[in-house]
């Protein structure tokens, strides 16, 4: 029953002290960082570069500052009191690109996505631990886990965003970032009447709005219903749809030259039979590199005749000159347990274009240049060019190398991740290690 | 049961069948010779030879000729297949697979050891044509995990235009499900653990005492001649250890009950093939008992004690299972991407030689065919498949696949299919 | 079997302790009055007097007139002429206990949660709720709440899901003989509590709330410096006019202006406004508590707040955070003044790694306040347990109990009256067998303003507990 009465003595008279010196030294490190927020020069020296825009660069450095790329050059030296990382060995790429992403970063879509943003979401500390630096962000599905294939879903809410683990600052890049348009899939010639009744309502609702505008009147009221076509109408920005068949590539194609709008199309199987077309009209694809798994139909596909193998597919479409972005296997983060089918292995994804008759410099682009292009980012992002945002990885290997692993992350100039500091991959050797 | 003529019959067939090898092509034509100029190739068992030739005769690997001359030409009456710049790496593998026939599961009892894959088995279905393009040369076709006991597998090559020609062994391998799917509802007995290791048991005993009942019969040592039982027969080869039982187990207590009720408590030839989960933490256990583990389809676990992964495979040979080799469970993950769980075991922390090799001669040892398949050697099963390079690498795919000496699959005459 | 206990509980003890606690109650009951009557003087004679947080516990008098602690003498100092003299031998006498932030005027208190959970679906103003206005005195809770060791409660309204949820009202245990609410409470609007999640809605409203208040405000200030800017200038052109010279000739003085300046209408007298507590906020004159949970939560009311034109210190009521998180809530220090945390480990996230929180904000120089795991009667008497804990990972004991007393208090800006017994300060302390964070402290008596409002009885060698009234 005793009361431990030294508790009370000394450090009550030292706790002042105590306290004040760490209160001084908290300011004071609050006044380092506010100097580190100030212009830090960076520059990685001494890797393989691979700027995507450009060829690849052997012993190369790049330098930047507040975020943007000052320079990519080949054995430069790095600037007088810049931080400098030593890749020596190493390779360096911009950072990737996954043109959608379910169930990353966002705490919250009712509303916007903008405002639900969760910087601190496990599924984006994972996509970022493997190289993805940017994804145009989709809620998650009601059901998660394999609902994460199928369709896009029409008016669909989406925003691009950069995986700033634990900034909120930074993180959204553009919002919404494409409109999504299902086509009809019942009672069709009903409801392709409908549909082509609406965009013709719709696009008299954007001629009596620019008459109200130019008077300077109130504009007429738009109805729910017709908010998606005169959305699509405006083009802002594109339009994504899911195709089930060639003849809706067609549909898509006929629509956007009536209307003249931007379409994109999401996993046009076969449409690589059309691929001139969709290059001619500068329709962007978005292309898996590998067929469904869970497939008990013995009786095919073969692919011998008019048919064309998942993997060959993307390499299809390039070569006809479409522009294609390479989608995961499946759009989130899938912790079950099955290695290299889910948003963690864009780049693997990326190497089986290889496997199917891509090239490497082709299949890099398809999961940074290209995305950015389709989501009309590329000013900011998806190559490593003076001017861009300085989003960039350091990886072990070749980023298309199975067995690369990123081992530096940055975006805006800053170092998100550190495979040495953090604990997502410490249980797993490199390579070199085993 | 009698055994009737038509009965001797079968069992004359099957015994031919089993020994004897396909010697004509689909044409009738004698089979072909083929000499395969490398390239690399990668035996597996002795190492890697670059620019050597392979001889094929007989649908058998006839030698491998190290440093060829110069001027080397293809012996008389070989055909050449030139592979250079090219591997040359033994076909795959595969010990758990579900697409060579379909209907995997009958449920209406939860030890089934009478069943057999064998007659489900269609040749030339779609799916085994793509896994040939993945490089898989080799199936263990076995029923799924919705009961206990499945039934008995089949062991097959994926090419072949007959179940003859594609037959490597009859039973392959009993398959048992420990748990983890098989779970029962409904108030039917096998509803939990200690039910199901009990349907498990109760099975493998009567198997235990029916074929001791035929051995003593068969020495001589009674005169009671016990009764033929169908539903039984095949137990005696398990029992005599000439093939082993493949278990679907996973996770750490699953994985010791399947030790100690198989091996221990039974003395079964055991194949764990799964052992995904925590399972890994029981590799030095499972080593002692010299248990062979192909794991998968799942290759990592998320550790949410240490918030990272854990690469499974890796973790395996870490803890003393030094031949760990992998699955697909086909199609949850199809077939032909054998060599990416692989490769994502590889990515993960195993040594890419193990990983190989795991897929190759380990597996075929586990099975207990090590002598005619799994690695590139003189006397053994032409199961050869060429490369553009290193299997591993997603990057490159396949050119050609031959099994049995015959061509499957052959990319400069039709499309690529993976 | 009762006696069975007493008697196993009598062998482990020995001699005049045993003695002693047979008599405490006894002595308690007869030298002690239930109700100081009034302009009585008290003298509380105990062996361990913790008069704050961080002070060593020492044997003294407390002496208590009014209500009011009139003073903490030295143990052998002279009582004060006609001071009735309670002997407390064996007490561990602390301040009574405070929490900032209890949801007892809610309906179902007893079950709780009196910390209602936020919800996204209605960040609603309601800064017109007070804590004060949810009291119902027929609910039997307010006659309880002595019996936990705790004197005072900062109490919020009944629904606390919104934006604005509230003001909170700060009050006393009841003592049975109150007819009306108010008679409780001790300061009507402590604070007023704020609320924000992730999410459109929550942006929504707080531009609907907080910043069109901020507007308003900034608004009145711009017209009322135009004003002035209009006087000033009008001034300086009546002496510019002033100052300018004649033309020269004679001319008749010229009229004077038509029409002179009417006298000023008497204004009606003001009616008294009931001032707007976000307005206040704004312009400093009221504190604010701000609970938001998750870290994402945190961030985006970040976000919101950095780019209000007007800024507001607050103290943050929130959940065990992993570190990263602490050190981004340490940078915003002089923003943030205190945090309020329940005690409890928070855990680095997707590992088994557990951290204390409190102590990651204590060793950073913040200050912490703690408040019961659970907002129920037997939720506050189990504090210390929870504290206990708290010290077993890093807290500090002082800074554990200050954490439900010194800090509290000044959070609610009652530090003068309550959280410490100083001159002048509430006579509100409670009595302990020995170190409330020894796990094994009983109760023994809990006094509220100088009016004993609980007392313990070990004789059953169990709890009895009724408050005596």
């Amino acid at each position: 029953m005793t009361i431990r009465t030294r508790d009370y003595g000394m450090p009550a008279l030292l706790l002042p002290l105590v306290l004040a010196a760490f209160f001084c030294a908290s300011l004071g490190a609050e006044e380092t960082r506010e100097k580190e927020k100030k212009s830090i020069v960076q520059a990685v020296v001494g890797a393989t570069v691979l700027p995507v825009s450009g060829p690849m660069v052997r012993r190369g450095t790049v330098i930047w500052k507040d975020g943007k790329i000052l320079e990519v050059a080949a054995e430069l030296a790095a600037p007088e009191g810049a931080r400098v990382h030593d890749a020596d060995g190493l390779y360096v790429c911009p950072g990737f690109v996954s043109i959608v992403a379910m169930g990353v970063g966002i705490e919250t879509s009712s509303g916007n996505i903008g405002n639900g943003l969760n910087p601190w979401d496990r599924e984006l500390t994972i996509a970022l631990a493997n190289g993805i630096t940017t994804v145009q962000a989709l809620p998650a599905p009601f059901f998660g886990g394999f609902g994460q294939d199928g369709p896009l879903y029409g008016g669909s809410n989406s925003a691009v965003i950069k995986l700033t683990q634990g900034d909120l600052g930074g993180m959204l890049v553009k919002e919404p970032a494409m409109n999504y348009f299902s086509l009809p899939t019942r009672q069709l010639e009903l409801n392709y009447f409908l549909l082509r009744e609406r965009f013709k309502q719709a696009k008299a609702y954007l001629a009596k709005r620019a008459e109200a505008r130019a008077k300077k009147a109130t504009a007429p009221k738009l109805s729910s219903s017709l908010k998606l076509y005169v959305a699509v109408l405006e083009n802002t920005r594109p339009t994504v749809f899911s195709p089930a068949n060639n003849h809706e590539v067609k549909i898509v194609l006929s629509l956007s030259r009536e209307y003249g709008f931007d379409a994109v199309l999401n996993e046009p199987k076969d449409a690589w039979m059309m691929a001139a077309d969709l290059a001619a009209a500068n329709v962007p694809v978005l292309v898996k590199s590998r067929g469904p798994d869970f497939d008990f139909n013995t009786t095919g596909p073969l692919f011998e005749k008019g048919q064309m193998a998942p993997v060959r597919r993307p390499a299809a479409f390039v070569r006809a000159g479409c522009q294609v972005s390479i989608l995961p296997y499946r759009r989130g983060i899938s912790l079950a347990g099955l290695a290299g089918r889910d948003l963690a292995t864009l780049h693997i994804d990326a190497a089986f274009a290889v496997r199917g008759g891509m090239s490497n410099e082709d299949a890099l682009k398809a999961i940074t240049l290209n995305p950015a292009r389709t989501l009309r980012v590329d000013d900011r992002l998806g190559s490593l060019e003076k001017g861009k945002d300085a989003d960039l990885l350091i990886l072990s290997g070749h980023p298309l190398d199975y067995r690369s692993f990123v081992l530096k992350a940055f975006i805006n100039g800053k170092l998100y991740y550190d495979r040495e500091k953090s604990r997502i991959y410490r249980e797993i050797p490199l390579t070199g290690d085993k | 049961m009698q055994m009737t003529r038509s009965w001797k019959a079968a069992i004359l067939l099957l015994a031919v069948s089993f020994l004897a090898r396909p010697l004509y092509c689909e044409d009738g034509a004698a089979a072909q010779r083929w000499a395969i100029r490398g390239g690399k190739i990668v035996t597996v068992t002795k190492g890697a030879v670059e620019g050597g030739v392979l001889l094929v005769s007989d649908g058998r690997i006839e030698k491998i000729i190290a440093a060829p001359a110069s001027d080397w030409k293809p012996p008389e009456g070989y055909q050449l297949i030139d592979a250079s710049g090219r591997w040359i790496v033994p076909g795959f593998v595969e010990l758990h697979s579900h697409i060579a026939g379909g209907d995997l599961n009958d449920m209406v009892y939860s030890v089934n050891p009478g069943f057999r894959t064998l007659d489900n088995i269609m040749p030339r279905n779609a799916l085994l044509k793509r896994a040939q393009a993945g490089g898989v040369t080799t199936a263990l076709f076995i029923p799924g995990s919705g009961t206990n006991m499945g039934g008995f597998g089949t062991l097959i090559k994926t090419a072949g235009k007959d179940l003859s020609e594609m037959l490597i062994r009859f039973p392959g391998a009993l398959k048992i499900a420990q748990g983890g799917n098989p779970e029962r509802g409904g108030g039917d007995l096998g509803y939990s653990r200690i039910g199901m290791n009990w349907l498990i048991r109760n099975a493998l005993k009567e198997g235990q005492l029916y074929t001791e009942a035929w051995d003593a019969w068969e020495a001589d040592k009674t005169k009671k001649k016990p009764v033929k039982n169908p539903r039984l027969e095949m137990f005696r080869g398990l029992f005599h250890k000439e093939y082993p039982v493949v278990v679907h187990t996973q996770g750490y207590h699953l994985i010791l009950s399947t030790i100690r009720i198989l091996h221990d408590e039974m003395g079964l030839w055991v194949v764990i093939d799964h052992g995904t989960f925590d399972g890994f933490e029981l590799a030095p256990e499972v080593a002692k008992r010299g248990i062979q583990v192909m794991n998968g389809p799942r290759q990592f676990r998320w550790d949410n004690r240490r918030g990272g992964f854990r690469g499974l495979a890796y973790e395996w040979s870490r803890g003393g299972i030094k031949t760990v080799g992998v699955n697909t469970d086909a199609p949850v993950v199809p077939a032909e991407e054998l060599i990416h769980q692989a490769a994502m075991a590889v990515r993960l922390g195993l040594k890419e030689d193990v990983a190989l090799a795991g897929i190759t001669i380990h597996a075929a040892r586990a099975l207990g065919v090590e002598k005619r398949i799994g690695s590139l050697e003189a006397g053994k099963d032409a199961d050869i498949v060429i490369w553009t390079g290193d299997p591993l690498d997603p990057r490159q795919s396949v050119v050609l696949t031959m099994v049995n000496g015959k061509i499957a699959y052959d990319t400069s005459k039709e499309p690529q299919r993976f | 079997m009762r006696l069975k206990m007493y008697q196993d509980q009598d062998n482990r003890e020995r001699g005049r302790a045993r003695i002693v606690r047979l008599l405490l109650p006894v002595l308690l009951a007869v030298l002690s009055p239930a109700v100081a009557a009034d302009g009585e003087v008290v003298a509380y004679r105990a062996g361990k007097i913790i008069r704050s947080a961080g002070e060593a516990a020492a044997a003294g008098i407390l002496i208590v007139r009014d209500g009011k602690i009139e003073d903490v003498l030295a143990a052998d100092a002279k009582t004060p002429e006609g001071a009735k003299v309670v002997e407390l031998p064996g007490a561990v006498v602390l301040p009574g206990l405070v929490n900032p932030l209890s949801g007892i005027s809610q309906v179902n208190f007893t079950s709780g949660p009196g910390r209602a959970s936020q919800s996204n679906s209605s960040p609603s103003d309601g800064r017109k709720a007070v804590g004060l206005s949810s009291l119902n005195l027929k609910h039997e809770v307010y006659r309880r709440l002595g019996r936990t060791g705790y004197t005072t409660f900062a109490v919020v309204p009944n629904d606390t899901r919104g934006l604005i949820a509230g003001q909170a009202s700060v009050i006393r245990p009841a003592l049975g003989k109150e007819k009306e609410p108010g008679e409780l409470v001790l300061e009507k609007s402590a604070y007023l509590l704020l609320g924000f999640s992730s999410g459109k809605t929550w942006y929504d409203a707080g531009l609907r709330y907080l910043k069109k208040a901020v507007d308003d405000i900034l608004k009145e200030k711009a017209a009322k410096k135009k004003a002035e800017e209009d006087a000033r200038k009008k001034a300086e052109e009546a002496k510019k006019k002033a100052s300018q010279p004649s033309t020269g000739e004679k001319k008749p003085a010229p009229a004077p202006p038509a029409v002179k300046p009417a006298a000023p209408k008497p204004k009606p007298a003001p009616k008294p406004k009931v001032p707007d507590p976000l307005v206040q906020l704004f312009k400093g004159e009221k504190k604010a508590f701000v609970r938001v949970t998750s870290p994402a939560a945190l961030a985006h009311f970040f976000a919101f707040f950095d780019k209000l034109p007007i800024k507001f210190q607050f103290v943050l009521v929130t959940g065990p955070q992993p570190p990263e998180i602490v050190e981004m809530l340490i940078e915003r220090r002089k923003q943030i003044t205190a945090v309020i945390l329940e005690p409890r480990m928070g855990r680095i996230p997707e590992t088994s790694i557990y951290v204390n929180t409190a102590r990651l904000f204590l060793r950073s120089g913040m200050p912490v306040a703690f408040v019961p795991l659970r907002d129920t009667i037997d939720g506050h008497r189990e504090i210390f347990f929870q504290l206990a804990a708290m010290v077993k990972s890093g807290v500090l004991p002082h800074e554990a109990l200050a954490g439900v007393t010194s800090v509290p208090a000044d959070l609610v800006g009652l530090g003068a009256k309550v959280g410490s017994l100083k001159k002048g300060g509430l006579a509100n302390f409670a009595c302990y067998d020995r170190d409330p964070l020894s796990g094994t402290a009983r109760l023994l008596s809990v006094y509220v303003e100088g009016r004993k409002v609980f007392e313990d009885d070990p004789s059953t060698g169990e709890l009895s507990g009724e408050a005596i009234r």
